[in-house]
Formats: structure tokens, C-alpha cells, sequence
């Protein structure tokens, strides 16, 4: 089992759904679903206000989890709460991903609004 | 104490100890029984064990004084024929195996037990009567159809038949046998084994024979008694099958027997069933899905001669034959007729020396010959039949490469492929997808941290079986329930790598979503009467897809496919084993004659990334017999076999350096006497750790095989008292089928 130290590692991040969620099971039948999130906000940096972008995939596993995430559809507002990890173990790639512990719905269209799961 | 002349049993006891014991006779026995070839029953250390009496010797190295009587003599005339005796103690030295042993494997369960050599009581044969034979001819069963059906049926077999052999002709048909008999119409008799089962005009009139086959048939006609070695090399669907028939009528017309062997009987049904629809009368079948009672029963009726045709797998060899005429090998290039643990037997090699022994011919049939075999037969020791064309006119599926370099495979098929197999289907044909490799995927993976499922008791990677949701180690058996997260970072994203036939039938399922599929693999035919089942279904076209492992390649015929795609070619292409690329040859040739056999022709692809790979484009362009010719001229300038002569000496603990340390010192053993023989190694094998223990060989390599077996002679007995580490286990192979 993992015997790395404790360490902070916590994302919480709030954007837009940018792609169709997929979804799959591991061998084990563990749920996954994972999704790209689009990430557009007003901040401040060096004393000035600016604005940033980004898009960062979002792996949602277990069974309740995964289905909240299946749910999303594109363009739906979500707030997610994980730790990040690497995308993908070849040497060299430094891309990340993040691991839901929570997903909020902020705000969509063709779902139930402010549906929220958590691992906590 | 001065013993009689001839009266030291020298007899074979099941050990592992590389010689014979001596016995005297049991107190007050008669001695007329003791001939080579009886079992005793004898002491040994503190046990009781059937021993197998090879000679009456006139004397012994030990002191007479301290030899102990055996207890029973357990048959009344020898249980093996002198041809059989001969072919033991022939393989005996030449496979270099503790005589026990190699005795042993001669006899059925039950008698090495000690079990009486007596056939159970004949079942009684129906036969007609002449009142019978009047009613039948007057038409008096006009309103009884099912008695009329059984009064036809004997009718065609003057010898009758047995209860069990009438069952499947009508309902009920005990009940209408008691009818009948109680007519007056048909008698219950015991069986006359004096007389031969007279064969009856065969019910289905064999199909006329082309040139080649009629060809072929005269040959072997002509040699039946001499002993003669012929290759009957014809192509897939050529029509050996009927060859055999043939020559199988030909030899029991003459009173006489014959042995056939093939690779796997579950395997090959429809030799089986066309020799029992040619041949009414009992046929013998031996092979290890028989209870030991049922073995015992067809090991004894052949033994007996009562049946005619005796066939079975490799073990089958030895089996005893009354007035044997011929014997027949099928497939004979296929790896399962070599043993490959214990004693280490070639079943092909031992028929060529039994025919030999018994101055009859031995036929060698197959599509894709053995290398050893053509080379033997290009040298004049064997003579070739070639049967080049299929019967019926029907032509050889063509053979295309798909390759697969950056082309985006969805579960491992590429976009021709599928776009093929649709329009087969579309034509209501049949498509079969061969991929030797079973479970889900080969290996299960981390995506995170690229963790693997290894065996932790060999080498190799832990088969993920998703259906059972186990990993499977498909070379030690171990299996353990699919890991949740990974063990060595906790992730659950755990991905299954690469494709079994398990995901291969869960793709088509996604695909072909209204089109049955049958799979065939060890995994799917594990119940009794799956298979059965399976091979029916694709008979009458319920199942349109077939797919599966080696299962799918052997004997079987699926008229209606006419695609076959093969699914990874690449796996063969670069094995260890310098045999490696001809048992893909031949594995795909054997897949790809399933294909095309009726008027529809057939076509085979093979997906691969190496598209230029040389044997490959030789097989797909020109055939097995230039591949095989290429292959061969590789061998002759590489010096292996057939171009000479090897024995793999093996080692194995739970240590890698104790193993290696006793191959060294048998290499150092072995040097003084080596002239003309190279030694090779020791090497780890090629899977070194398997089931928890450390494997190495050490090979021998001989020009010439007398220098190989005067090495072997004297090497062996100074191993044998070599002082080595108790959990250490060696064995030696000679001609060895592959490296582990």
C-alpha cells in the first residue's frame, strides 16, 4: 500500500463542463467518469487584476461520484473540490488531472441544479 | 545358492531409479506363465507393486541369497506383444527413461494397479431370424415403422449389434426390440468373436477419389506388408481424411488392425464419426477423457482384436493390437504428441519405430508438415503422397497481410478488417476471428503509476478473466480475485492491456450487435458437452461469428466460413524458440483452412506490424512449401535440428543459483566425453521463474546423433549419482518439441 508522507493537495476549482462525460468501469467495477472543465475567472496578480483561463480534466471515481459527473451535460457550471495528480505515468509528462472528492453543480440548464456529492 | 537356469525375473518397477530388479519366482509358482510381458506382484522397500516382467534371466549381479520371491504372478500370458515390448525398451534407451517408467506409461490405470486383463462380460448382439429375414421381405411391418427401422437395420449387419448400438434408431427401442423378439422376429445371442464383424454394404456409398488421393492410396496399398514411411502431405481440405478410410478398409479386409493416432480427440470428432459411419463394429477409442474403467475396456478390445481400428492420442502408441495392419498418424507436426514431462515421448517417432518392428507402413498425414518430417522425406526416407488440390475443386482461401502500423485498432481490430467482415456478413456467410491468447486482456496496468499484474510465482503476467473478475496466471494456475485499487499506489484506475478472446467476443458483441457469435476457448468450453454443443450451433449457422484460441484451428470443418481473420500474427513472429515462426506457419494455415471449403472460396487476413516480416510474405504468397523450404535452409545454416541433433538437460529449484551451479557440473561432467558434441549453456530458460521455481538448461547439440546418445550413456549414469541439492529436480528431453 501507498506509504507516501501526508502532504497538502486540494483543488477547488469552479467552470464550465467543456466536453461529453466519459464513463467506464475498472475491471474491479469501479465506476470512472472524467470530464474536461473550462476554467475562466477575474484575479489579481502583482497588484493587478487580470483574468485567467485554463481547462484541466476531472476524474470522478466510484459509484457516486461517477454518476453525478455522468449526469453533467456540456456547458453546465460545476464547482470541484479534489487533489491533482499526474494524467498519465510516462516519464516526462507533467500534465495533471484532477480527483474529485466533491462536485457542486452550480448551475445548469438540463440538469436538477445544485446537486452535490462528496467522498468526505 | 545356485539358481535354475532362466529363472531371475528381471522386472521393470514403477520408480524413478534408471534400472530394473531382480526377482526369483514366486514360492512354488508354475513357471509356464512367466514369460516377458506378464505384471508380478512384487516387494518393494516396505510397499507391495505391480512389476512388469521384462526377462527370464539366467543369472544375477546380486547375491542370489538376497533376492526376494516376487509374491503373484498377475497374468497368464503376456499383457504387451513383442512389438510393443521391442518399442519400449527401444525408447527406454533412447529417450534415456527409468525403465519403470517407460513401462508404465505403456498400461492402462487399471492394470497398473494390478487390475485382471479380462474385457467385462460381452454384451449380447441382436440378430435377425430367418422368420425375421421372411416378415421383412413379405413387408408384414407395413403399420410398425419403428420395428420395420430396426428389422432394416440388422438386416445389413449379419454380425448384429448391440442394444446400445440400435438406441438411436427410434423411440423406445428396447421396448420394440422385446416386440420384436417376442415375434419370434430377432434373437439375443452372444457375441461370436470367431467371427469377424462382417462389414455390412456401407451405408453412405465414399465419395470416388481424385487422381492424387486414388494415387496415394495405391502406394500405401502396395507396401501394406513391408515397412515403409509415408508423408501424406496434402493441403487443407485435400481429402486425407478419405485416404485414410480407404486404406483403413483395405487393411481390415485383410483380417488386420488399424492404430490411429491423433493430436486431441475432442478435437477431432469427424475423423471419429466418418470411421464409425464406414466401419460398423466396435472401434476402440483411448485418450485421457475416458474413465480408467472405459480405457481398460477399449485398451483390451483392441488387445483382443475384437476392434478392428484402434485410435487415440499420443499414449495410444503403445496400445496392444492383435493383428496390427497399419498405422496412421493425423496432424502429425502437431506439438501434442510430444510428452513433454516425465517420459518425454515423441508418439510420431515411436510409430515409425513400431511400424518398423512390425514390417508394416505408417502413414504421416498433414497440411503442414513438420520440418523434420520433410526433411526426412526429401532425403528418401520417407515417401511423399501429395494430395495438391482440395477435393471438389474448391480452392485454397488467399492469404492477404493487413498491415496495422499506425492504424487505429478498436479493440484490436482495424478498420478493413471490419469493413470485411461486414460484407461477408451482409451475405449471410460465416466470419471466424482466431486470436491464440484466452481471458480478457494479457496483463492488467495502472494507468497512474504503471504498476503491472505479475505472478508473483513466475515470470509472466497475471491474465485478467473479467467475467470471473480474477487474475490468472495461465503458467502456474494461481489466481486471486482483480486487485480494486493498484497495490502499489492506490489508484483505482487499473486498465486491462491488450486483447484475449474474452474482450475480443465482448467488441463483437459492440459491433455486430445482431449477429451470434460462438467462442471457443478453453474458458468456454469447460462444461462437458459445451463444445458439442458449440460446434452444433455453427453447423446448422446459428452462429454466424466464431471466434477463438487454437481450439478453433484443428480439425474442424466450417464450411460456410468464408473469412478468417487473423487477429495478431506477431506473437509467433519473434519467439525465442528457433520453432517458434514454424508453429505460426502452421498454426495459420491450419486456421486458414477452415475457410472457403465448399464452392464459396475463402479469404484469410492476417493483421500484423510486420508486414515485411520474410516467412510471413513467403507463407502468404507462395505457401507452406516454400516456407517450409526457407525455414529449413535457415536451420541448415543455423545447425539446429533437423540439421542435427539436440537433448535439452534441465534444472530446476527454488534457488536460480543451485540450479546453474548443477548444470556446470554437468557441463564439466560432460566435456571429457563431448567429441562431436557442442554444449550450450547453461542459460536460464526462457520463462526462468516459473511457479516459484528457477529454470535453466544446458543444450546439446550433436552432427551426428550416435555421438549424442554415447555422451548421453555415460553422462546420465554420472549424474544420476552426482551428489546434488535435495529440492533440485533435472530431467533430460531428447529431440526436444521446445525449449521449456
Amino acid at each position: 500500500m501507498p506509504s507516501a508522507p501526508a502532504a497538502d493537495n486540494c483543488l477547488i476549482i469552479a467552470g464550465q463542463v467543456a466536453g461529453p462525460c466519459e464513463q467506464r468501469a475498472t475491471p474491479a467495477g469501479i465506476a470512472i467518469s472524467r470530464f474536461l472543465l473550462d476554467h475562466v475567472s477575474a484575479q489579481i496578480e502583482a497588484g493587478w487584476p487580470r483574468e485567467v483561463r485554463c481547462r484541466i480534466p476531472v476524474m470522478a471515481c466510484g459509484e457516486p461520484l461517477a454518476r453525478i459527473a455522468g449526469r453533467l451535460s456540456v456547458g453546465a457550471r460545476v464547482r470541484v473540490r479534489g487533489f491533482v495528480g499526474r494524467a498519465n505515468p510516462r516519464e516526462g509528462e507533467y500534465r495533471l488531472v484532477l480527483h474529485a472528492a466533491r462536485i457542486d453543480v452550480l448551475d445548469s440548464a438540463t440538469i436538477e441544479s445544485s446537486v452535490s456529492a462528496s467522498e468526505d | 545358492m545356485a539358481t535354475v537356469s532362466g529363472s531371475i525375473l528381471r522386472v521393470a518397477v514403477p520408480s524413478p531409479l534408471d534400472k530394473t530388479f531382480d526377482y526369483l519366482p514366486p514360492v512354488g509358482s508354475d513357471p509356464a506363465p512367466l514369460q516377458p510381458g506378464v505384471r508380478l506382484r512384487v516387494p518393494f522397500g516396505r510397499r507391495h507393486v505391480v512389476g512388469f516382467l521384462l526377462e527370464l534371466a539366467p543369472d544375477t549381479a546380486l547375491d542370489p541369497a538376497l533376492l526376494r520371491p516376487a509374491l503373484k504372478v498377475l497374468d497368464t500370458e503376456p499383457l504387451l506383444p513383442a512389438d510393443v515390448l521391442a518399442l519400449l525398451r527401444w525408447a527406454q534407451h533412447y529417450y534415456h527413461h527409468p525403465p519403470g517408467e517407460v513401462f508404465a506409461t505403456a498400461l492402462p490405470v487399471l492394470l497398473r494397479q494390478g487390475e485382471a486383463a479380462t474385457l467385462p462380460e460381452l454384451l449380447p448382439r441382436w440378430r435377425l431370424t430367418a422368420a425375421g429375414e421372411t416378415a421383412l421381405a413379405a413387408a408384414a411391418l407395413r403399420r410398425a415403422p419403428a420395428q420395420r427401422a430396426l428389422l432394416d437395420h440388422l438386416a445389413q449387419f449379419p454380425a448384429g449389434a448391440t442394444a446400445a448400438e440400435l438406441r438411436g434408431l427410434t423411440r423406445n427401442s428396447s421396448t420394440v426390440l422385446r416386440a420384436l423378439q417376442a415375434k419370434g422376429w430377432i434373437v439375443a445371442a452372444a457375441p461370436d468373436l470367431a467371427a469377424p464383424d462382417t462389414i455390412a454394404l456401407p451405408p453412405v456409398p465414399p465419395p470416388p477419389l481424385n487422381p492424387a488421393q486414388a494415387a496415394a492410396v495405391a502406394a500405401v496399398s502396395a507396401a501394406l506388408d513391408r515397412f515403409q514411411v509415408f508423408l501424406l502431405d496434402g493441403v487443407t481440405g485435400s481429402g486425407k481424411t478419405e485416404v485414410y478410410l480407404r486404406l483403413i478398409e483395405a487393411v481390415l479386409a485383410r483380417g488386420q488392425q488399424a492404430l490411429v493416432l491423433t493430436p486431441e480427440i475432442g478435437l477431432t470428432p469427424q475423423l471419429l464419426a466418418r470411421c464409425r459411419e464406414r466401419f460398423p463394429g466396435p472401434l476402440a477409442v483411448l485418450h485421457s477423457g475416458l474413465s480408467d474403467r472405459e480405457r481398460l475396456t477399449a485398451w483390451l478390445l483392441g488387445r483382443a482384436g475384437q476392434a478392428r481400428i484402434v485410435a487415440g492420442t499420443r499414449s495410444a502408441v503403445f496400445a496392444p493390437l492383435q493383428a496390427p495392419g497399419l498405422l496412421i498418424v493425423d496432424e502429425e507436426h502437431d506439438t501434442s504428441y510430444k510428452q513433454q514431462d516425465g517420459f518425454r515421448y515423441h508418439a510420431r517417432d515411436l510409430a515409425i519405430m513400431r511400424a518398423r518392428y512390425l514390417g508394416i507402413p505408417v502413414l504421416l498425414g498433414s497440411a503442414t508438415p513438420a520440418l523434420e518430417s520433410l526433411y526426412n522425406a526429401q532425403r528418401g526416407r520417407y515417401q511423399t503422397l501429395c494430395l495438391p488440390e482440395r477435393v471438389g475443386g474448391g480452392r485454397e482461401p488467399a492469404i492477404e497481410i493487413l498491415d496495422v502500423r499506425r492504424q487505429p485498432l478498436t479493440e484490436g481490430l482495424s478498420a478493413p478488417l471490419l469493413a470485411r467482415m461486414r460484407a461477408h456478413l451482409a451475405r449471410d456467410e460465416q466470419v471466424l476471428l482466431f486470436l491464440n491468447r484466452r481471458g480478457f486482456s494479457p496483463v492488467l496496468l495502472c494507468h497512474e503509476c504503471g504498476w503491472l499484474s505479475l505472478c508473483q510465482n513466475c515470470d509472466a503476467r497475471m491474465t485478467l478473466h473479467l467475467r470471473a473478475r480474477r487474475l490468472i496466471c495461465h503458467h502456474c494456475g494461481d489466481s486471486r480475485p482483480v486487485d480494486q485499487i493498484c497495490p502499489s499506489c492506490g489508484s483505482v484506475d487499473l486498465r486491462p492491456i491488450g486483447q484475449g478472446t474474452e474482450r475480443l467476443d465482448a467488441a463483437l458483441r459492440g459491433a455486430f450487435p445482431d449477429i451470434d457469435r460462438a467462442r471457443m476457448d478453453r474458458d468456454s468450453t469447460r462444461r462437458r458437452g459445451s463444445l458439442e454443443t458449440l460446434l452444433a450451433d455453427i453447423h446448422t449457422g446459428g452462429r454466424r461469428l466464431l471466434l477463438g484460441t487454437q481450439m478453433l484451428a484443428k480439425g474442424h470443418h466450417f464450411p460456410e466460413v468464408t473469412l478468417v481473420g487473423i487477429i495478431d500474427a506477431d506473437q509467433g513472429l519473434y519467439g525465442v524458440d528457433f520453432r517458434a515462426s514454424e508453429r505460426m506457419a502452421q498454426l495459420i494455415l491450419q486456421v486458414a483452412g477452415r475457410a472457403g471449403r465448399a464452392e464459396k472460396p475463402g479469404t484469410v487476413l492476417i493483421q500484423t506490424h510486420h508486414p515485411d516480416h520474410p516467412l510471413l510474405r513467403v507463407l502468404a504468397t507462395q505457401g507452406y512449401p516454400a516456407f517450409a523450404a526457407a525455414a529449413l535452409a535457415e536451420r541448415q545454416l543455423t545447425m539446429l535440428p533437423p540439421f542435427a541433433h539436440q537433448a535439452l538437460l534441465r534444472a530446476e529449484a527454488s534457488d536460480a543459483q543451485q540450479a546453474h551451479a548443477f548444470l556446470d557440473t554437468a557441463r564439466a561432467l560432460a566435456e571429457p566425453h563431448a567429441s562431436g558434441v557442442e554444449l550450450l549453456g547453461p542459460a536460464p530458460a526462457p520463462m526462468e521463474r516459473r511457479a516459484g521455481r528457477y529454470r535453466a538448461h544446458l543444450v546439446l547439440l550433436a552432427e551426428q546423433r550416435p555421438d549424442l546418445h554415447r555422451l548421453l550413456h555415460i553422462w546420465l549414469a554420472q549424474l544420476r549419482a552426482a551428489p546434488r541439492q535435495a529440492h533440485l529436480r533435472w530431467s533430460l528431453d531428447v529431440d526436444p518439441a521446445e525449449l521449456y
